[in-house]
């Protein structure tokens, strides 16, 4: 309330800050023709100074866009937040979660204590007793625990998981929760380029001729990048948004074309946009002859990551039966307007870069339209200049900074490299300082195998997965299938699973111990986002009772196995693997809670150990003091002749990427994939062919089911459900249903309508006409409501390659339920 | 607070400083002065606010009556205020606690029913158990073909996350929530109330994600006011 008492200076001083920032508060913003936004003092604090508030910036707790906001605590408490207007991503731009985000420390039923799963219920038991039980069961049966986090985990964070698992269990079983969410982009990026993420970043958005959405909705699920396109409009510019999507949704209100497909035929539409290009004989020669080989799958119904070697005849004859009116009669999309993109694609003169994220990723062949969208821009040229760009949106903060470049997945290790090939096992052997070949070969088990294992006896096969330590998510309401793949394990009494959480969840009803876990700027972090961009922030408040860092966790139970004898725990020297120095040159006993923020930022020091391995595959980092500096640094961070350090905003193009190799006359060349698959610094075009999918609408279930989020709601809503504002504003899950469709079934808005798969079913409330609107034949369903699982209906099939599931599409029945039964 | 605690003008009371005052502890921050601007996009109070019914501020001066949402069929408030004898039937009928006592700082109306929206809006029963318990007749029944009307919505533009001017956000939470088909529209990008179709049941503000409240529930001067029905198509 001390805001009322501002000063004449302070005041004005804040009304600049809220020109910028507080999108909430403009009244006077660009509606007119002078649309240049107001000129700010560069002098200006910001934000405000308030009576014994203390300023400092983080990223969001939520998405992949990573926005930055300056948190504001008064009395170890936050106290408000505010868009941070000096940061790239956002410009002091907030969506209605982030605006939200500080009251998600204060949510009820904050978990404040360990519990330990007793025959009478949970008991609170102690940090010290906590930690042996699981160091004791780790150490019993090291083979069988299993480590599944996410893509919330913080860099340090998923670094000390795969380091404790990989380095010191030997055990591969670790994998992300974003197996669920991007794997198919990684498969994508890597079948492609030979190197997984994004070439483009966000400036694209700021160039482009041309947005294409491909089964993405970034109005409601990335509104701050959504605007910044959208925005460019106000200003004059012309930005053509073309929408191909399963459903009409706020994206598709400001696009100027709409493109509803079939779900999955999205397949077919990217082969007919190659069909035209080469029909028209407007595709980049020079681009495709200097930069790109072909590539197919010789089964497309056995995939690999790689495929096989192919010619530009070939292709062009796999790609001719693409007509317009065959990928019409596919995916229902007008022959015309397959023409259409053809034609754009074929435009030197516009830029055009595309959008995606679950749409194309949570596919059953989600690696190969990955492929095959990266292949449309490689065959029209329209690759690697700023607004060229094809760039997959994340959904989670950090599921590039952690999962993909911290390689927390079961296959993965740190830097891009591999489990299964020695020289990449030798060189974390040799990083972490331990014994050469300790480290396990073989690859663990992904998501769905994993949970599938921990789902099945023990003694039976299939069963060899008996502890699962979750950490940063909620699989007991995100898997699919939730009946096969979760609830079976309250009957296996001799399963166990611990919880590090923030809140009670869905999956905290099965855990048999549950941590209370600190969160957000509770906590020292780093994340990485959709644009490669590396991002930091220091604790501003302590967390709440004894609930403290995932981090700390890990490293506590790793001393207790140390302490215990466990040799994986030692280094070849003898020392333990998390052994941290001062500045002195003495150990700091980091696993006792009392010396975690003491005098070593751990976070730091895993960081900069972290570090070394980042530059095999060039996505080289800074160093820590770097990006406490910074509003985030997208890498490669290069180190320049001045001392100084550069980012990179688009790779593989010459006039930015300081990696691009150099022509016969020593200028960099213009393009370069540098880790191209084939060796040769070329990038692969694919054909696919257009397939069935797994599971199609039939006689009995005729219906196509979609899932998915809402803007006010992130990913399972332990959160956002949590913030009064955000859960009045969307307080229930409800079923999207196209009026002719509720008409046929006798469905009235409002009304609870059941939904059934093979697999399960569920009742909800039917929306007509809302804000998406599916085709006829389509449902939506939004998962963010844990009194509501939809994946109890939801397919547990995977694409072949990146072993992501499909939520997007699986056939389900629809019906009215008799209201008057009660 | 600096506030001074200075007689309402009408234009404050258009402005909705008076609910600001007494009935929505989250619309505070809206001054008269201007202030409003200065605030930062999300303050947050501490965690009981939202429960909290009212502020107190104690106030010695002034008397009168002065306008408080009432629940449906309320008659006219002074004489509401004479005979209502605060038997707190109708908070024990209603449903979903709606009904709330209003507080020591509501002066003569202190311990009156009233509906606060900020906690819970009137769901508007289809059978009105609130009217029927009444005992003493200060909530009458209407004509079949009528709707009741407890209060105006209105539309604060500049706390309104559509009221940027950018499309940073395009938010229709109360449009999606008001049950009231056509109550709120959509007026190039800004929702606007349309008074003869809203029965201010409060939902909308209740509902509304705005870091400051954009939705000001305004008590009627005047009851009883009723709404026709009929012309609103409804779709089933």
């Amino acid at each position: 309330m001390s805001l009322m008492q501002l000063d004449r200076r302070n005041f004005l001083k804040s009304v600049a800050m809220a020109t910028a920032t507080a999108a909430a508060h403009e009244t006077f913003a660009a509606t007119t023709n002078d649309v240049s936004l107001p000129q700010l003092d560069p002098k200006v604090t910001d934000p405000p100074a308030i009576d014994g508030v203390v300023w400092d910036k983080a990223p969001c707790r939520f998405c992949g866009t990573g926005c930055h906001v300056m948190v504001g605590v008064k009395n170890n408490r936050v106290v408000a937040v505010t868009g941070d207007r000096h940061a790239a991503v956002n410009k002091g731009l907030l969506c209605v979660k982030g605006y939200h985000v500080g009251s998600i420390l204060y949510g009820q039923g904050r978990l404040t204590q360990p519990l330990l799963k007793t025959d009478t219920g949970y008991k609170a038991i102690s940090w010290e007793e906590a930690i042996k039980v699981i160091a004791k069961r780790i150490i019993k049966r090291p083979k069988t625990f299993a480590i599944y986090g996410s893509g919330q985990w913080t860099i340090p964070e998923g670094y000390a998981c795969q380091k404790f698992i990989k380095g010191g269990l030997a055990n591969n079983h670790i994998d992300p929760n974003a197996r669920l969410c991007m794997a198919s982009a990684v498969t994508g990026f890597i079948g492609t380029y030979g190197v997984d993420e994004p070439a483009g970043c966000y400036d694209d958005l700021d160039a482009a001729n041309v947005i294409i959405t491909w089964g993405n909705n970034p109005a409601e699920m990335h509104p701050v990048l959504f605007s910044r396109f959208i925005d460019r409009r106000s200003r004059g510019e012309k930005v053509t948004l073309i929408d191909i999507g399963t459903r009409r949704t706020r994206t598709t209100e400001q696009a100027d074309h709409y493109l509803c497909f079939n779900p999955h035929s999205d397949l077919a539409i990217a082969n007919g946009i190659m069909q035209q290009l080469i029909e028209n004989d407007t595709f980049d020669k020079k681009f495709v002859e200097q930069h790109c080989n072909f590539r197919y799958q010789v089964d497309p119904k056995k995939p690999g990551l790689k495929g096989a070697p192919s010619t530009f005849e070939a292709f062009k004859k796999a790609v001719a039966e693409y007509t317009p009116e065959r990928v019409e009669e596919i995916s229902g999309v007008p022959a015309d307007k397959i023409r259409m993109l053809g034609k754009l694609f074929g435009r030197r003169d516009i830029r055009i870069t595309s959008l995606w994220c679950m749409g194309m990723n949570q596919h059953s062949a989600g690696t190969m339209i990955n492929n095959l969208v990266h292949s449309v821009h490689l065959l029209s040229g329209h690759f690697g200049r700023p607004g060229d760009a094809p760039t997959s949106l994340t959904g989670q903060p950090s599921a590039c900074g952690t999962a993909r470049e911290v390689g927390t997945l079961a296959h993965a290790l740190p830097g891009g490299r591999l489990v299964k090939l020695k020289a990449h096992r030798q060189h974390c052997e040799d990083i972490w300082n331990l014994p050469r070949g300790r480290m396990n070969p073989k690859p663990g088990y992904h998501t769905v195998k994993m949970w599938e294992a921990f789902c099945t006896p023990t003694d039976q096969p299939g069963g060899d997965i008996d502890t699962i330590w979750v950490q940063v998510t909620n699989p007991g309401q995100t898997l699919p299938n939730l009946h096969k793949l979760f609830d079976p394990k309250a009957n296996l009494k001799d399963k166990f699973l611990i919880v590090s959480d923030v809140y009670p969840t869905a999956t905290t009803q099965l855990a048999d111990l549950i941590l209370p876990a600190a969160l957000w700027v509770e906590k020292n972090g780093m994340f990485g986002n959709s644009e490669r961009r590396t991002q930091q922030w220091f604790r501003q408040v302590t967390p709440p009772g004894q609930a403290r860092d995932d981090c700390w966790q890990v490293i506590a139970v790793a001393r207790a196995m140390f302490d215990m004898g466990h040799e994986g725990m030692r280094d070849k020297d003898g020392k333990f693997i998390f052994e941290t120095k001062d500045d002195q040159g003495s150990e700091v006993p980091i696993w006792e809670w009392e010396n975690y923020y003491g005098k070593v930022n751990v976070d730091e020091a895993l960081f900069e150990e972290y570090r070394k391995f980042t530059r095999l595959k060039h996505k080289d980092l800074a160093p820590y003091s770097e990006y406490v500096k910074a509003h985030g640094l997208r890498w490669p961070v290069v180190q320049q002749p001045d001392g100084s350090w550069r980012e990179t905003g688009f790779r593989f193009s010459g006039f930015d990427d300081p990696y691009v190799g150099k022509d016969a006359s020593g200028k960099p060349k213009e393009f370069d994939f540098y880790h191209s698959t084939t060796k040769d610094g070329r990038a692969q075009i694919w054909h696919y062919p257009y397939l069935d999918p797994p599971e199609m609408p039939d006689a009995t279930y005729p219906f196509w089911l979609c899932t998915g989020r809402v803007l006010e709601h992130w990913h399972s809503g332990t959160m956002t459900r949590r913030v009064p504002q955000l859960a009045r504003a969307v307080p229930r899950a409800y079923v999207e249903i196209n009026p002719d469709d509720a008409k046929a079934a006798g469905i009235a808005q409002g009304s609870p309508v059941k939904i059934e798969s093979r697999r399960g079913s569920i009742v909800l409330p039917a929306r007509i006409n809302g804000r998406g609107q599916p085709p006829r034949g389509s449902i939506f369903v939004p998962f963010f409501d844990e009194t509501k699982l939809i994946n109890n209906v939801t397919l547990d099939v995977t694409c072949p390659i990146s072993k992501e599931p499909d939520y997007k599409k699986c056939a389900v029945s629809i019906m009215p339920v008799s209201t008057s039964k009660g | 607070m600096s506030e001074k605690p200075d007689k309402f003008s009408r234009r404050d009371f258009l402005r909705g400083k008076i609910l600001s005052r007494f009935v929505d502890v989250s619309t505070r921050s809206l001054q008269a002065k201007g202030e409003q601007i200065a605030n930062v996009a999300a303050q947050y109070a501490a965690p009981d606010h939202l429960t909290e019914p009212a502020q107190q501020t104690q106030r010695q001066s002034g008397s009168g009556t002065f306008p408080v949402i009432r629940v449906p069929g309320a008659i006219q408030e002074s004489k509401f205020l004479a005979q209502c004898t605060r038997c707190g039937d109708c908070i024990t009928a209603c449903p979903h606690h709606a009904i709330v006592l209003a507080p020591p700082s509501f002066r003569q109306a202190a311990g009156s029913p009233m509906i606060n929206a900020s906690q819970q809006p009137c769901l508007m029963c289809e059978n009105f158990p609130c009217i029927a318990t009444c005992p003493e007749g200060v909530l009458q029944p209407i004509d079949k073909g009528l709707k009741y009307k407890i209060a105006d919505a209105r539309i604060l533009d500049y706390n309104c996350l559509n009221g940027t001017g950018r499309a940073a956000e395009q938010c229709s939470i109360c449009i999606e929530q008001c049950p009231e088909l056509g109550a709120i529209v959509l007026d190039n990008g800004m929702p606007s109330v349309v008074n003869d179709k809203c029965t201010g049941c409060g939902i909308c503000h209740y509902a509304c994600p705005a870091p400051t409240n954009a939705i000001a529930m305004m008590p009627l001067l005047q009851r009883p006011v009723t709404l026709t029905v009929g012309n609103i198509p409804h779709d089933s």
